[in-house]
């Protein structure tokens, strides 16, 4: 019913938005139906290059059954080039992640084997080209490939303005396949029993990652909206919703569950309980998955030394996930090359229908989780961001007289995230902007 | 149920918003401002993506909702 309720009025109220942009565009689109005969021209080229460490720490993890450390370090890396030529915007966007995941480590007993690191290498490319003074349509692919999954996507979406540009309207569609590798915890992989396990080192399963059979690949379809409206000279909103649809492989084959059969392992380790006798299966959550987001924003420019940025967000999904999202950021600019931006974010979220902690599943549960990611809990995110950004950049070079490249802004930025079951997290990120004209 | 009747709500105002008088161009100084976009800073990239992997809840933040696995 809720469910209904939210498609509904999401549909009814873009369609509202959708025809009163298109209705104040049809008067003037005949003025843009001449041809354009101008020779394109290749315009200042912007460069991004971006960095973060990120590190948490907790004791929930999913991979030993909702109980063992979860520490893990990623450090990232990412370039985003953005090159404007003619009517064409083209985008490039290529990164790397490299992941030291303790927990995922315990995927076998091996203790720091090949499974605690991992590095993801993402890429995407795309177009914007504008087809008037009011509307342009984009498009684009891109790819991300890790230890156990390899993903792809296709997006496409069309920006509308009204003709006094107070309202925009943008509507995309995005499409990603996964196709993942389902490497199994070490008990599961075929030759591995109770008694092997009692004496196993570790080594002899090494290089066997147990790669099993069935559905391995997952879809998800996104169409999102997004309208926005200025409001006053010092005020604009957008309201912007995405409707997710997942379907294929939606647990994650290495994480273990632990059911309630009576045998006590308190006071035992991670890896013990894996030798242990302590039934479990492997997770197992439905074949699909909707979800419904909704944000709401709401930017006010209160003077020239300080902004006022809220967000909102709703979230629903047929997994029995409610979650509300609330965000509050300052913008301070302390001159005309200085600013920092003090942030605060706080999340709580219901538990899925099918999570439950360590060792209180039922046997007879038709789908099982103790991934802690899918639990009720609250968290509270506390930053500050940095920016210096001087009118005439911070430093320039001449390579030639065709290719000046300029040092734009410098961008820094810390956060704390802690979440009420005890996982903490720290956040660094870097930004270079440059440009090349 | 009591926060999408919120919503509903909200989503009336913002209707009843769009029918507001136009800002002109020339009184647009202040909204044209770099932090004043409707979409998250480029730096903020990584905030999302991790926001999205430890959490359940995900997307209408200009974040991922899918592809990859994030199961680390």
């Amino acid at each position: 019913m809720q469910l209904r309720i939210l498609i509904i009025c999401c549909l009814f109220i873009f369609s509202h938005f959708f025809n009163k942009i298109q209705a104040q565009n049809n008067i003037n689109e005949i003025s843009n139906l001449a041809p354009d005969t101008t020779k394109p021209e290749l315009k200042q080229i912007e460069i991004d290059l971006l960095g973060s460490y990120y590190d948490q720490d907790g004791n929930n993890s999913p991979v030993t059954g909702g109980r063992g450390t979860e520490n893990l370090q990623d450090i990232t890396n990412n370039i985003i080039i953005s090159i404007p030529y003619g009517k064409n915007i083209y985008s490039i966007n290529i990164g790397q992640d490299f992941i030291t995941s303790a927990s995922t480590d315990n995927m076998d007993t091996d203790v720091s084997s090949d499974s605690k690191k991992d590095v993801r290498t993402h890429g995407d490319i795309g177009v914007t080209r504008k087809i008037s003074k009011r509307k342009s349509y984009h498009v684009g692919a891109g790819f991300s490939s890790e230890y156990d999954v390899t993903s792809f996507s296709l997006n496409g979406g069309v920006a509308l303005e009204s003709k006094n540009r107070n309202s925009s309207l943008d509507v995309n569609a995005k499409i990603y396949t996964d196709y993942w590798l389902l490497y199994q915890p070490v008990e599961f992989r075929p030759g591995v029993d109770s008694t092997v396990l009692a004496n196993f080192s570790g080594e002899e399963y090494h290089d066997s990652y147990g790669s099993s059979s069935g559905n391995n690949n997952r879809t998800s379809y996104n169409f999102s909206m997004s309208f926005a409206q200025i409001l006053t000279k010092k005020l604009q909103v957008s309201f912007t919703t995405d409707f997710v649809y997942q379907k294929g492989l939606l647990h994650t084959p290495f994480h273990r569950v632990y059911f309630n059969d009576g045998i006590d392992v308190s006071n035992l380790n991670e890896i013990e309980v894996i030798k242990s006798n302590k039934l479990r299966k492997r997770e197992l959550l439905p074949d699909s998955r909707m979800k419904i987001p909704l944000g709401f924003r709401f930017h006010y420019y209160i003077n020239n030394v300080i902004l006022f940025k809220f967000f909102y967000r709703y979230y629903y999904d047929d997994f029995g996930i409610n979650a509300n999202t609330y965000e509050i950021e300052l913008p301070i600019r302390l001159s005309k090359a200085i600013a920092f931006y003090p942030f605060y974010r706080y999340h709580t979220q219901t538990a899925s229908d099918y999570f439950a902690p360590f060792g209180t599943h039922d046997i007879g549960d038709e789908f099982y989780t103790s991934d802690y990611d899918l639990s009720a809990f609250n968290s509270n995110y506390l930053g500050l961001g940095f920016k210096y950004a001087p009118l005439f950049g911070i430093g320039r070079n001449e390579f030639s007289k065709k290719a000046i490249v300029k040092v734009k802004s410098l961008n820094l930025r810390y956060a704390n995230y802690i979440r009420s079951n005890n996982l903490k997290a720290n956040l660094f990120s870097l930004g270079l902007s440059f440009t090349v004209f | 149920m009591k926060t999408t009747k919120l919503f509903i709500l909200l989503l009336g105002s913002i209707l009843s918003a769009s029918s507001c008088t136009a800002v002109k161009e020339f009184q647009k100084a202040a909204l044209n401002d770099e932090d004043m976009k409707l979409s998250d800073s480029k730096i903020k990239v990584f905030d999302t993506n991790f926001q999205s992997y430890r959490e359940g809840a995900s997307g209408a933040n200009g974040g991922k909702s899918g592809g990859g696995c994030g199961c680390n």
